[in-house]
């Protein structure tokens, strides 16, 4: 399981370091960083794009920028992983992935971690807000958090 | 829409013969095989030549899926081994099991404008002793390296299992109930002499497998093993004479989305693209009701998948595919064979080449007694990947 650090107020040490280095996909790692989640968006017809496409596929513009997106979402599915398939994983698991649906972009899968430190189970159809989530050692993971 | 696809022509209607399926062969299968990955091609191909009656100095064309086969066994290491022409026609299509269906539909074309007389189709799984197994295909992807893998959203079971529970959830259906695709298999399996896996499997024992990521289990899980398999292709008119009774291919036909990953989905994730496959390869084949079929061979890295084609293809209702396995129907003596061989769930992971040739034994009444379709005439072949899909329809 994933557990909080109780004197830094941040969750443990996450296993996994996404990329750092500058790339097509640097500016949504670096999004999280800020604290935000922020996904492509076409300047031609304002529709975002996930993941990342070399021209919008709706009217194929080549121009794009990062925009935020709300946090409102809508469980699409999700699964939780019980093996570790990857290193340092046997730590965190159980893990519950979700797909989520955000209301800004109704077209988008968006994955994201159910909220490590909720109680309740995520369930299709759940409303959930996003949110951007520093572990200890720097990585910021998209977390969703079940509305109230 | 993001699921907009490609247009699907058949190849009536591009006016192009279909290759008659001439010769199969398929070595050993097992966790570990010493041979190399091209070794294994190689010994498939001279199988596959042999039951075809040909000499290896008749092959002039080789034709593969495009996305494994060019890095273990490309078509200038199986010219140099087998000392073939250096004019040998080679090319490759599509990814995976699609891909290896699809192989049918160009070597139609490559036939028929005279480009090769004959080609041989040929695939190798070293999953079960390559580093990083089945997994590290996809761990080089770009997109999941990016945002997939850091989340931990990886590998195949992880995205299966959402899948899945989107499944579930769309169409009520009782997750234990994805049990009677692997015991269906695995009775298949049982009766075929090449199958990794020939013990007996109940609904207990899938019940009691461990969860890997929720709800899949490890029995919902296809193996991972070593082993290969080959085909032989030629024209119709050319194919009279062999040593086999031909295999003609019916029809065939390959849908691409636009674009899905396997986690960026489109909302139309839990239907594959032979939503939009089978309808031109039934159409080209003549097939006007699907109870013509005899045998159908689908893509099986998963027990849901399988299920979605059965749905997808016009067996079953959208959400009423498990039904077919739960009441029997795809097992022997059921009116609908599935994976007559034992899949990739039991018989072997050949990622697809396997469910051509066990169609192609099915319709030329050349399987194991034990698991030989009476009467088999027609036999549907589901090539899967994601976002990729062929129909092929062989039929002797």
């Amino acid at each position: 399981m994933i557990s909080a650090d109780s004197v830094e107020g941040r969750l443990s040490d996450w296993p996994f370091l996404p990329p750092t280095e500058e790339s097509d996909f640097g500016p949504y790692w670096d999004s999280l960083r800020r604290g935000i989640v922020a996904l492509p968006r076409c300047r031609g017809c304002g529709r975002f794009q996930w993941y990342p496409l070399p021209c919008c596929p709706a009217c194929q513009s080549l121009d794009f920028e990062w925009s935020e997106i709300g946090p409102d979402a809508t469980v699409y599915s999700f699964t939780t992983v019980r093996r570790a398939f990857l290193p340092g994983f046997d730590r965190v698991l159980p893990l519950t992935i979700v797909i989520l649906v955000p209301d800004d972009a109704p077209h988008v899968h968006f994955l994201a971690l159910s909220d490590p430190e909720g109680d309740d189970a995520v369930s299709i159809g759940d409303r959930v807000r996003l949110a951007a989530l520093p572990f200890r050692n720097g990585v910021s993971l998209p977390i969703a958090r079940v509305s109230r | 829409m993001v699921s907009a696809v490609l247009q699907v022509r058949s190849q009536e209607e591009l006016n192009m013969g279909l290759p008659d399926i001439v010769g199969v062969g398929s070595t050993q299968s097992a966790r570990s095989l010493p041979d190399s990955a091209a070794r294994l091609a190689v010994r498939a191909i001279l199988l596959a030549l042999d039951d075809a009656g040909l000499g290896k100095d008749k092959l002039n064309g080789i034709i593969t899926e495009g996305s494994i086969m060019p890095s273990l066994a490309g078509g200038d290491v199986l010219i140099a081994s087998l000392g073939l022409e250096p004019s040998t026609f080679t090319a490759q299509i599509g990814v995976g099991g699609s891909g290896t269906a699809a192989a049918t539909m160009l070597a139609g074309a490559v036939l028929d404008a005279g480009l090769a007389d004959v080609i041989a189709c040929v695939f190798v799984s070293k999953f079960g002793t390559s580093p990083g197994g089945p997994y590290a295909l996809h761990a080089a992807d770009p997109y999941k390296a990016a945002f997939e893998l850091p989340i931990g959203y990886f590998p195949q079971p992880v995205y299966f299992g959402a899948l899945v529970n989107r499944y579930l959830h769309e169409y009520g259906v009782d997750r234990e109930d994805l049990g009677h695709v692997a015991v269906s298999t695995r009775e298949w399996a049982s009766r075929n002499s090449k199958a990794v896996r020939r013990d007996p499997l109940t609904m207990d024992a899938y019940r009691a497998s461990r969860v890997v990521s929720d709800p899949l289990r490890v029995l919902d899980c296809c193996l991972v093993n070593d082993g290969a398999a080959a085909f032989i292709m030629t024209r119709q008119d050319r194919a009279k004479d062999l040593r086999q009774r031909p295999v003609h291919v019916l029809g065939v036909a390959r849908s691409q989305a636009a674009y899905t990953s396997y986690s960026a989905f489109s909302q139309r994730e839990v239907r594959t693209e032979a939503v939009r496959s089978a309808p031109p390869a039934f159409r080209q084949a003549g097939i006007a009701n699907v109870s013509d079929v005899d045998v159908v061979e689908l893509y099986d890295c998963f027990t849901i998948t399988p299920v979605l084609q059965l749905e997808d293809m016009g067996f079953a209702e959208e959400g009423g595919g498990l039904d077919l396995f739960a009441t029997g129907k795809t097992r022997p003596g059921g009116s609908v064979p599935v994976n007559t061989d034992g899949g990739l769930l039991s018989y072997s992971y050949l990622a697809g080449i396997g469910h051509v040739v066990e169609a192609v034994h099915q319709v030329r009444h050349t399987a194991d007694p034990d698991r030989q379709v009476a009467d088999a005439e027609v036999g549907v072949v589901g090539g899967f990947t994601a976002w990729e899909h062929t129909t092929l329809v062989v039929g002797a």
